[in-house]
């Protein structure tokens, strides 16, 4: 009766509006961590009696989680380590984030924030992959935040590079141009090696990270074109450090790698793409050096940061190729240890029977 | 029966901690864990409510960041009544309703700088009516949402929250009557006397305008 009354397009819309007052995510975080400030000081007091009572609820079953979760620190640094689909994962993104961001003075710093945040993104999609954990869904979580942060990192770059700040922008483009094009090649692989379904597909995800290695390539290109009288003094240097970084990387690889066997195909793979960026790193480095010789210091300057991009890209890709296998022989380990515990639940069963 | 008096170092107090346990117990770890199932139960309660809590804050006070301190208020008198324990909440909701109405009136009396007098002549009926001071930071709203809050806002202040809640939050008779303190008859009987109001203020009776 009452529906029938109301049932007037102008009253729901009213009332979709109305419902439509909200707070945004980053201002409801920021009220959730104060509330979460507020919660430790005011911990709760219960009877030895109640929890005697309530040994026996299933609830308890999540407490193993929960003490790893809320112990040491509070909720806030648990929250650091959650991944996209974990309880406390929002508190990482709208509350332990937005705090740190308020806590930077600065742009390059802010830049250099924003470029962390993107990245931390592809490594939690990274880390699910390792655990067994990324789907479709999850890969939407990650998607949506990591376009987010990518646009907040280039509207930094380029008010940075608005008020001349050329040589910083120019290296924290560097930067993430390497840790964009690593992750890419990282989710590719992971990507091609998961099972096609419509609940696996990472295909957006994958899209995304590939379009936004491109542009931060033709961006970091770019820059450089506008700012190249800045960095000639420079090229020796940056060479050097670059000649470091591929030394460095190189005999990391030999003496990591070649003494352990890779945890599984994928992370054969990511390994496997290691000497061949290095391999790029040195060609570009040569013909840096060659071009700069004959006088194209320009073009010598620009191929110099590909080279340096690359260099980079291989460290990084290194570093997350060993994390994922560490990730995917724990999660192992873990199943491995659980089936062994509910064998011996199970013969015990059987002998008591 | 082995139950051995101890004394619990969370709340200082002497417990029988062991009765009937076959092992001893640490009591601590166990309090602990009470504790952190707690949290994980207020953050979801949060994620769930507080969007319709600091609506219903911004709605009452005209004022983003006075709606923001009393939503925060609200759930932090809601988590002192989790932790406390003691008589279970039945209805979050419905409480956390109750509290934000609290936190409101309060607010209001605590605004009001009239003479002892005057505010007991005049607050009841003041706090209990939508939107009473002018806007103060305006939250962008549809042409149709802010005339159906004006309506609302002119209807006798004893329908103005019956019809609040029961629209625009979703709430049934039961935890309307819960929020305001009234038995479920009396709330069914603001509801339907404030549809009938709405409809005459807001022209939403079709059959009168055809008339």
């Amino acid at each position: 009766m009452m529906k029938k009354n109301m049932k007037n397009d102008f009253f729901r819309k009213g009332i979709e509006g109305i419902r439509n007052i909200q707070l945004s995510p980053e201002e409801r975080g920021v009220v959730l961590s104060r509330l979460l400030e507020h919660a430790e000081k005011h911990s709760a007091v219960v009877s030895p009696w109640k929890i005697y009572l309530s040994r026996f609820q299933v609830k308890y079953a999540i407490v193993g989680v929960l003490i790893v979760l809320f112990g040491g620190g509070g909720a806030a640094s648990a929250a650091e380590g959650a991944l996209p689909g974990d309880i406390l994962y929002p508190v990482k993104i709208y509350v332990n984030e937005p705090l740190r961001k308020t806590l930077i003075a600065g742009d390059v710093p802010k830049a250099q924030f924003e470029a962390e945040r993107t990245v931390r993104r592809l490594e939690e999609a990274e880390s699910l992959a390792a655990q067994g954990r990324l789907n479709k869904a999850s890969a939407e979580t990650v998607r949506e935040h990591f376009e987010k942060s990518a646009a907040t990192f280039d509207s930094v770059v380029q008010k940075l590079e608005a008020k001349g700040s050329s040589k910083e922008a120019v290296n924290v483009r560097v930067d993430f141009e390497a840790q964009i094009n690593a992750h890419s090649q990282i989710l590719s692989t992971v990507g091609s090696a998961m099972d096609v379904s419509r609940d696996n597909d990472i295909t957006p995800l994958r899209d995304a990270v590939e379009e936004k290695a491109q542009k931060a390539k033709e961006s970091r290109a770019n820059a450089v074109g506008v700012f190249l009288k800045d960095f000639h003094e420079e090229f020796d240097g940056r060479a050097q450090s670059i000649q470091a970084i591929i030394q460095k990387t190189g005999d990391r690889f030999r003496n990591t790698v070649s003494a352990t066997a890779a945890s599984s195909s994928v992370q054969n793979v990511i390994l496997e793409t290691i000497p061949q960026t290095l391999q790029a790193a040195e060609n570009a480095l040569r013909d840096a050096k060659e071009k700069q010789n004959s006088g194209d210091s320009n073009e010598a300057f620009s191929v110099l940061l590909d080279s340096e991009s690359a260099a980079k890209e291989a460290d990084i890709s290194l570093k997350q190729g060993l994390k994922f296998g560490k990730e995917e022989k724990e999660k192992r380990d873990s199943s491995r240890r659980g089936d062994g515990d509910s064998d011996r639940e199970d013969n015990s069963g059987r002998g008591g029977d | 029966m082995d139950g051995v008096l101890q004394m619990c170092y969370i709340c200082g107090a002497p417990h029988i901690l062991r009765i009937l346990t076959r092992k001893k117990r640490m009591p601590h770890a166990s309090l602990g864990m009470e504790s952190d199932i707690l949290k994980n139960k207020f953050i979801r309660i949060y994620n769930g409510e507080s969007s319709s809590i600091f609506r219903f804050c911004f709605l009452r006070t005209s004022d983003k960041e006075v709606a923001i301190d009393l939503m925060q208020d609200t759930f932090m008198r809601f988590w002192n009544s989790l932790s406390r324990g003691g008589k279970e909440i039945r209805n979050e909701r419905a409480f956390l309703f109750a509290i934000a109405r609290n936190s409101i009136t309060d607010w209001y009396r605590k605004k009001r700088t009239l003479s002892l007098e005057s505010l007991a002549e005049n607050s009841e009926m003041d706090v209990e009516a939508f939107m009473n001071t002018p806007q103060k930071e305006e939250i962008e709203m549809a042409h149709e949402a802010k005339f159906l809050m004006e309506k609302i806002c002119e209807l006798d202040p004893l329908y103005q929250h019956v019809i609040y809640f029961r629209f625009v939050e979703g709430l049934g008779p039961k935890e309307i009557a819960e929020i305001l303190g009234e038995s479920m008859n009396v709330v069914s009987v603001r509801i339907h006397r404030g549809i009938k109001q709405l409809r005459s203020v807001a022209g939403y009776d079709e059959k009168k305008h055809e008339k």
